[in-house]
């Protein structure tokens, strides 16, 4: 075999087994650093759920604590305490309208403007039903 | 061709070297891949492999304004690794300890115990105490700022609950999920397959310190959440007649009670409370009896309210008419050729129209309605208004009630049981139900709980209608039925106490002698007051049901539903006019705030 054709040779095959390796180094290092990426990115979403589980139960919690600051029993203990006096209104304190709502809120106001109204309440005042 | 700028030698030396290498290589990657395969793979698996259940989150519970009765939260057990903790951090453990409601010695006491306590597992290979719980069940918030002290060592684990935000109210419909989260009881257990959802999984890996890699998830199942179920139970109402039973518990201490408010047209249940009840925060604190839900489960003689029913038949077919007369003087009566006793009255009487015998609550007139009927007819309308058989509430163990077909009578039955006594024994939701197929102009109705289901994101995904179960009695039957209840809330009825100004109550008292060692006693009593309101359009229909309750001497003594049920009615009802706005029949008389503008 002729010496320097196979040097050449050697060296051709050095040659490619270098660049071959650079070659496929880079890829290593490509999928390397897309899995790394791919890696953050299914960590941050991992986050971003976590995130979102926690927000969750934080709502949860704020459901169940709304719900039990509505609770009737809860609601009479705080007018208690804080002496509002509230209470249910009374029979006799509700007047039942049949008509237009407006008209009539309006009449309580204006007496003067709504003579028939007037006439009506003194009517009852007087009456046996 | 070019000189090389090696020399053949060392070429060969590089070159064998580097083939060397690769050939190393290539065999360690085949006994890898191909002779430890196996067991590497098995390693792998046991040591990398996840496999995740994540939780579907359950659905509330929700009253028919919206109102949540039941929901999930998580809660923390918080606990510490006495091997973990740092001197450093001694100075946040007041901090810690006020907290969690614990005193600094508690706190100090579990930060040494390092090692197993006698009679604990204190072998020879005993392992050290990595865990020490603190506090059990303390709330998202309080479990964010214990971590704001960053005390190292502390840990938490979270725990799913089902919370009931209004402790007791409803307690009995609502049900519970016990602490290994299986729904055991009320909607919670009927409704499970809507509340519960469907979990998730996924497929992942771990790394050394047992963290997830997200990279490495392969298969991936999203949980989907439990809908919420809405019922047609109404908070307020709810909370009203709760609050009613408290009342008749503090004034009259009865063994048991149940009230039951319906809406009159569609069956939709707005309230059904029992005494005794339990907090469904503290399900496992509550007697076993507690948790009966009495309205279905429990039967009795419904007394006086059952003559509903042979009256409802004699007129319905045109036997008698409200001003047919009949001689309640009598203490005999001849029937299909025996002579019977007739029973005794609370209060003599003599000749009574058929209006009057119920307004009156006259035993041996609903005895000759009855004779007048037969025995076939008159239990062939006793089953046609539900009795002896269940009314279709969904849950809670509900049972059949009592009634024994003709051919099993005694010569006494057809005397005795137009009276709700004997051959007959109801449960407070078929006589409730009975007497909403009157209000209801003649249909029984099922009872309905639930009006609605919905997604997580509010959307209707069903919706329950009214069940009608049959035609009992006629339309026209119904409204003339009506009319002789509203004589027993009238000055000269029964119940008096029941009569509301400008609304037509329509209801009947019943008060039964309870079977005590086999014969009727005289000193216990179950009282009820079963009506509807107003008679003309009915809108509610409302029981009062009272066992055994002790009524004081000033009284009277005796717990009658008159003076136990019928006061009870009459409260719920006058705030159930107002919350659900129901307009008077007949204008109410002297208004007198209202006259003067409404100046309150």
């Amino acid at each position: 075999m002729n010496k320097s054709a196979a040097n050449a040779f050697i060296n051709q095959v050095l040659v490619y087994t270098l660049v071959m390796l650079v070659f496929t180094g880079s890829i290593g290092f490509g999928t390397v650093w897309l899995r790394h990426e791919i890696s953050l990115a299914a960590n941050r979403n991992k986050n971003l759920r976590t995130h979102l589980d926690e927000v969750q139960r934080h709502l949860d919690q704020l459901t169940a604590e709304i719900a039990a600051a509505q609770n009737p029993d809860a609601l009479i203990r705080l007018d208690s305490s804080m002496r509002l006096g509230l209470d249910l209104p009374r029979q006799e304190q509700i007047e039942r309208v049949a008509g237009d709502v407006e008209q009539e809120l309006a009449a309580k106001r204006n007496p003067d403007l709504f003579v028939p109204r007037v006439q009506i309440a003194d009517f009852r005042r007087g009456g046996t039903r | 061709m070019s000189k090389g700028f090696a020399s053949n030698y060392r070429m060969v030396i590089l070159a064998t070297g580097i083939f060397l290498c690769f050939g190393g290589v290539s065999a360690r990657l085949a006994c890898l891949h191909v002779v430890e395969r196996g067991e590497l793979l098995k390693y792998v698996e046991q040591a990398r492999r996840s496999f995740v259940v994540e939780n579907a989150r359950r659905g509330n519970i929700r009253d028919a304004r919206g109102e949540i009765l039941a929901a999930s939260r998580t809660l923390v057990d918080i606990g510490l690794d006495p091997h973990m903790l740092r001197r450093e951090d001694e100075v946040r453990w007041p901090d810690l300890a006020r907290l969690l409601g614990l005193t600094l010695t508690d706190l100090r006491a579990a930060a040494a115990r390092r090692a197993p306590e006698t009679g604990e597992d204190d072998g020879p290979d005993a392992k050290p105490v990595q865990w020490v719980k603190l506090a059990e069940g303390v709330d998202e918030n309080v479990f964010d700022r214990v971590n704001e002290l960053k005390i190292r060592g502390l840990y938490g684990n979270r725990i799913y609950r089902r919370y009931y935000p209004r402790n007791s109210l409803a307690a009995h419909v609502i049900g519970y999920v016990n602490r290994e989260g299986t729904p055991a009881a009320g909607v919670e257990h009927y409704m499970d397959f809507f509340l519960r959802g469907q979990s998730g999984w996924r497929e992942s890996e771990r790394d050394g310190r047992r963290q997830e890699l997200a990279q490495f998830r392969t298969r991936e199942v999203p949980p989907v959440d439990g809908f919420d179920v809405v019922l047609s139970i109404d908070t307020y109402v709810q909370h009203l007649i709760e609050k009613e039973l408290q009342v008749i518990v503090e004034k009259y201490s009865p063994l048991k009670a149940t009230v039951i408010v319906s809406d009159a047209r569609t069956g939709f249940v707005l309230g059904l409370a029992n005494y005794p009840t339990f907090n469904l925060n503290e399900f496992n604190k509550a007697p076993i009896d507690a948790l009966r839900n009495f309205a279905v489960t429990d039967v009795y003689e419904p007394g006086s309210t059952f003559k509903i029913v042979a009256a409802s038949g004699a007129l319905n077919d045109g036997l008698v008419t409200r001003d047919s007369a009949f001689d309640c003087g009598l203490t005999e009566i001849d029937y299909h050729g025996r002579h019977l006793h007739l029973p005794r009255e609370d209060h003599p009487f003599h000749e009574l129209t058929v209006a009057e015998i119920i307004g009156h609550s006259s035993n041996r007139g609903a005895a000759q309605l009855a004779m007048l009927l037969g025995d076939q007819r008159f239990y062939a309308y006793t089953r046609a208004f539900g009795f002896g058989q269940k009314t279709g509430f969904p849950f809670g163990g509900e049972v059949d009630g009592l009634l024994e077909p003709p051919k099993r009578w005694d010569g006494l039955t057809i005397t005795r049981m137009p009276m709700g006594q004997g051959a007959i024994a109801a449960t407070p939701m078929q006589m409730h139900s009975a007497m909403g197929a009157i209000a209801n102009g003649g249909v029984l109705l099922e009872p309905q709980l639930f009006r609605e289901v919905r997604d997580e994101d509010d959307k209707l995904v069903f919706s329950f209608a009214d069940q009608p179960r049959r035609r009992v009695i006629t339309e026209r039957t119904a409204s003339t039925m009506a009319r002789l209840l509203m004589g027993v809330a009238s000055p000269e009825g029964t119940a008096p106490e029941a009569a509301i100004r400008g609304y037509e109550v329509a209801g009947k008292t019943g008060t039964t002698e309870k079977l005590v060692d086999g014969r009727y006693s005289t000193t216990h009593h179950i009282a009820s007051f079963v009506g509807f309101f107003p008679a003309s359009r009915p809108r509610v229909v409302l029981s009062v049901i009272v066992d055994d309750a002790n009524v004081p001497k000033s009284l009277g003594g005796i717990a009658y539903g008159r003076v136990v049920a019928a006061p009870s009615f009459h409260d719920i009802a006058m705030q159930l006019i107002q919350y659900l706005d129901i307009k008077p029949v007949t204008e109410p008389a002297g208004n007198r705030l209202a006259l003067q503008g409404g100046r309150w």
